[in-house]
């Protein structure tokens, strides 16, 4: 009731807000407050693509039907779950609700969490939008969809192994609710939207603080080649959260560091960063993201230093 | 949190984004092409918004509860929403550029020879001269150029002030300031995030002004208000 007040009050209040000349903050506070609207509303679309097959899928797709089709063993299940991701053309933040939804539907996690790696990293469009950043360097395009390739079926596959059901059960829980196909569409919409985007404005609050708290000119020190700038560039992706449609341009920019810790920037990006892990935390759960993240991380860090090594 | 109030929060994030997408303020935050996904997800978010309103009026007629609430963190989807409508802040300025790595551009090679204007003055972007400068200097040869950006200091101390803009690969977040050093001006300096338009001749690149910086010798520089696309 109180929170309702709150949310008509707030409508009410920005409503009436807008009818008066805007206050323009400014230094600091206008930079955090561009960006964290920038990294909002930049993510929105992709989630509201993501939200919207998400229902189409619990609308459309009878409940078990995908994880019939799927081949059974792992061996052969995660490369076609990394594969189909290539399909999925956009950014990180709508792979996430589907790939909760494919959890709820049946899908076996190794698999869905694969498709998740996947889907944002190695589409036509980020490739693409990798060549033009690196012209004249197609082994970069082809060193980030080895690399992203590998993490997200190493990832997979591991956690096909070692990982625990109750570590999904968030997920899996979405039930899929009754009614009429539009009525189960927009709720299941709703109600992933509402799961992921509370968390989006966590990770963009987190990703414009980082912003405009750590210069990046700070970072100008830790540059060069070896494990320092590995690791820097590995902090930023992570940091800076930024759609993998533009990393290459940001990673193009950063000439001062070494090709093989640019490439680890472009494949941790896709896989961990501060938004995505938030979303992750509301769609799969908090025990989730806490394991998935760090290992994740681990992979992909880990895979572009060798493909880096080997190809760059 | 009861299903009225879902439907109010949803509806409310699609408000956000048609309001910026209706009118030129989403410029400042992501590229001119998200205009129609903008578009797009604000329409669905407020259809599916409105469908829960709906429902949640009739269900509560039927006596009906529905299950899985939302966590409470999705209520902080008010605080875009509000900063949206009651005080969108400006386009990137001279402070998050004295943040970054100075002169780091993408550059991409220009595109073929300047079009000079009837004025024997040809139009660039800042990000075009500087690209030129850097690439194809040959293009530039003999000509006198007008660009506009906002003014930040000059760091070197070998100039008056910098032309600045920034390029933005997608959104906002990713922007990297792009210089150009402004020589022999007279008259009034302007102050620093003031949108000026000048006309110079360039001159060589100075390495000592910072890498990827080139010079501008300066005829007039003009105040202007800041463009509708602040970026690129």
């Amino acid at each position: 009731m109180l929170a309702g007040l709150a949310v008509y009050g707030c409508i009410v209040a920005a409503l009436l807000l807008s009818q008066v000349p805007p206050l323009v903050p400014q230094g600091s506070v206008a930079a955090w407050l561009t960006i964290f609207l920038a990294v909002t509303v930049q993510a929105l679309p992709f989630l509201v693509l993501g939200v919207l097959v998400s229902g189409a899928i619990a609308a459309f797709v009878p409940s078990g039907l995908l994880g019939r089709r799927m081949p059974a063993r792992p061996i052969a299940a995660v490369p076609m779950a990394g594969l189909a991701g290539a399909a999925l053309p956009g950014c990180e933040c709508g792979a996430v609700p589907i790939a909760g939804r494919l959890v709820a539907g049946g899908v076996p996690p190794a698999a869905a969490l694969t498709f998740l790696l996947s889907a944002p990293a190695i589409n036509p469009i980020v490739l693409v939008s990798t060549a033009v950043a690196f012209p004249g360097r197609p082994e970069v395009v082809l060193a980030r969809f080895l690399a992203s390739f590998a993490t997200a079926v190493v990832v997979g596959l591991v956690w096909s192994r070692l990982g625990r059901e109750e570590w999904v059960a968030r997920a899996r829980a979405g039930a899929t609710p009754v009614g009429s196909r539009w009525a189960v569409l927009t709720s299941t919409a709703a109600h992933d939207f509402l799961h992921a985007g509370g968390f989006l404005v966590v990770g963009a609050m987190v990703a414009a603080t980082l912003q405009v708290v750590v210069p990046r000119s700070l970072l100008d020190g830790l540059a060069g080649s070896g494990v320092a700038a590995v690791a820097t560039m590995a902090f930023l992706a992570v940091a800076l959260a930024i759609c993998s449609e533009a990393d290459a341009f940001v990673a193009a920019s950063l000439s001062q560091f070494s090709l093989t810790s640019r490439l680890v920037f472009l494949v941790v990006g896709p896989a961990v960063d501060v938004k995505l892990v938030a979303l992750q935390a509301g769609i799969f759960g908090r025990p989730f993201a806490a394991r998935f993240a760090p290992f994740t991380l681990g992979v992909a860090v880990l895979s572009a230093v060798l493909v880096g090594w080997w190809l760059l | 949190m009861s299903s009225r109030l879902e439907g109010a929060l949803v509806a409310l994030a699609g408000a956000m984004l048609l309001r910026l997408a209706a009118t030129d303020l989403y410029l400042r935050y992501v590229k001119s092409s998200m205009r129609v996904w903008l578009l797009a997800a604000g329409a669905a978010l407020v259809v599916v918004g409105a469908c829960r309103l709906w429902s949640a009026g009739r269900s509560r007629r039927a006596g009906g509860t529905a299950v899985h609430r939302p966590p409470k963190v999705a209520l902080l989807l008010l605080v875009p929403a509000v900063v949206a409508f009651a005080m969108p802040p400006p386009s990137l300025g001279a402070y998050f550029a004295s943040r970054q790595s100075a002169g780091g551009a993408p550059l991409r090679p220009p595109s073929g020879a300047l079009t000079v204007g009837a004025d024997g003055i040809a139009e660039v972007t800042v990000v075009d001269f500087v690209r030129r400068s850097l690439l194809a200097p040959s293009t530039l040869e003999g000509v006198r150029v007008r660009m506009a950006g906002f003014v930040t200091p000059d760091v070197s101390g070998l100039s008056d002030f910098r032309v600045t803009r920034f390029a933005v690969g997608c959104c906002a977040a990713d922007a990297v300031p792009v210089y150009v050093a402004v020589r022999e001006g007279e008259g009034r300096q302007p102050s620093t995030d003031e949108w000026v338009e000048v006309v110079g001749r360039p001159l060589p690149v100075d390495g000592r002004e910072g890498r990827n910086v080139p010079v501008l010798a300066v005829e007039s520089v003009r105040r202007i208000d800041p463009p509708t696309n602040p970026y690129n």
